[in-house]
């Protein structure tokens, strides 16, 4: 590795699994919303959701399997296990237990939990850079995604933005140049989170559980999530650019060397003003939240796959950026050519 | 064009509004056009006009029209 710049980590499959439950937001009931309107503005218009006995780990599990198939690989060669999800299938342990016990992953490989939502699949790929570069493992299985269960049922923020999907990738010890940057901000960790249900502040009949609407008339409880749309929005226009721009100097890239920026699909205004921002191409930014909505982790690698379905990568020089609570920001120059990506699969 | 006319003009194409209801009191959300998504469509157009990229938390002070003024003293952009 010389100037931060990682010579050994490639990318070798991506496969992602959506729930086959479609939900069109324009069907969702919210007294007095123009959910037309809501739908202009965010730019969904149809979400995949869980049933409530489904959590990400089940998702992942199928999106594994494929991937294990469709690159004809024996998962007894993956010595290293990342899972990224905010909220786990249990308090303790993480979902990269859950999953080696689904996959029967063999016992030796090393287990890493990321508490993270959005921008976790980046954080993830740089856990495994590390862990591959550093020689200690040679295929790693890396695990991000969420379903929107922590969201309750009056938000309507959130609810019209929100997708379920999981994705996986395996990433193993090869030759390819990547880098990595990132652009955290801990005050702002009230922009998007969850008040209630960890050490700070536990579960509590008629405390935790009481209804509450905000300033916009969205309904939560203090367990469930929060989001600050004006701040989560101002973070992510304002850390991306500066992620990004990091990520070229390491690399020595300039935005015309890109094929393709692949941005975390938050909502179409973000999109938007990054395009802006950065003066971008817009058919270098793919917009895929229009039929899958905000997919946490799982949104980077679904475009990836949505754009570039059942081949290998066509961008020899990608950006991937994504922000989210925290708030994180992480970019990765990537060379995504001797990735395969999977088509999405319904489960 | 001059500072002035051009930070008037960011307003007006953001929020689809006339001269007359542009004052120094103009606040967030005192105008149904001026909500997050209006203001993400300022700021873009603020950055445009003036060729900078604005910080987080100067992003969330915007809080009017006149306080805009001051925060972009910030940037080398007299208004």
């Amino acid at each position: 590795m010389k100037n931060k710049i990682f010579t050994s980590p490639v990318i070798r499959g991506v496969s992602v699994t959506v729930p086959k439950e479609r939900l069109s937001i324009k069907n969702l009931n919210f007294d007095g919303v123009n959910l037309d309107e809501v739908t202009k503005i965010t730019g969904v218009e149809e979400v995949r959701r869980a049933p409530k006995n489904m959590t990400v780990t089940d998702y992942a599990v199928n999106a594994a399997e494929s991937l294990f198939l469709t690159l004809s690989f024996d998962k007894n060669e993956i010595d290293g296990i990342i899972f990224e999800t905010p909220i786990s299938d249990y308090l303790t342990p993480g979902n990269g237990y859950v999953i080696q016990e689904r996959l029967n992953l063999k016992k030796n490989c090393v287990i890493v939990d990321i508490n993270q939502a959005c921008a976790g699949f980046v954080n993830g790929l740089f856990q495994a850079s590390l862990l591959i570069q550093s020689g200690y493992c040679k295929n790693i299985l890396l695990c991000a995604g969420d379903t929107a269960a922590t969201v309750h049922q009056k938000d309507k923020s959130m609810q019209t933005l929100m997708g379920d999907a999981a994705a996986v990738a395996i990433i193993s010890a090869g030759e390819s140049e990547s880098a990595f940057s990132f652009y955290n901000d801990g005050n702002l960790l009230k922009a998007l989170y969850i008040p209630a249900g960890g050490r700070r502040s536990p579960i509590k009949h008629n405390v935790t559980d009481v209804e509450k609407a905000d300033e916009n008339g969205n309904i939560r409880t203090l367990a469930s999530a929060h989001m600050d749309g004006l701040e989560v929005m101002a973070f992510a226009i304002s850390a991306a650019p500066k992620a990004i721009k990091e990520v070229f100097g390491i690399m020595n890239w300039t935005k015309d060397d890109v094929e393709i920026f692949a941005l975390h699909q938050a909502s179409k205004p973000i999109l938007t003003a990054l395009t802006k921002r950065l003066r971008l191409s817009a058919e270098k930014v793919p917009i895929t939240l229009t039929n899958f909505g905000n997919t946490a982790g799982a949104s980077i690698p679904l475009t990836l796959c949505l754009e570039n379905s059942n081949a290998f990568g066509k961008w020899s020089r990608a950006i991937l950026c994504a922000f989210g609570n925290g708030m994180a920001c992480a970019a990765a120059a990537l060379d995504l050519t001797k990735t395969y990506f999977c088509e999405v699969h319904e489960f | 064009m001059d500072n002035l006319e051009k930070y008037k003009n960011a307003f007006k194409e953001a929020f689809e509004i006339d001269d007359n209801v542009i004052t120094d009191e103009l606040a967030y959300e005192s105008i149904p056009e001026w909500d997050s998504v209006g203001h993400m469509r300022l700021m873009a157009g603020l950055e445009d006009a003036f060729d900078i990229m604005l910080e987080t938390e100067d992003i969330l002070d915007f809080g009017t029209f006149g306080k805009g003024k001051e925060i972009l003293l910030k940037y080398d952009v007299t208004i």
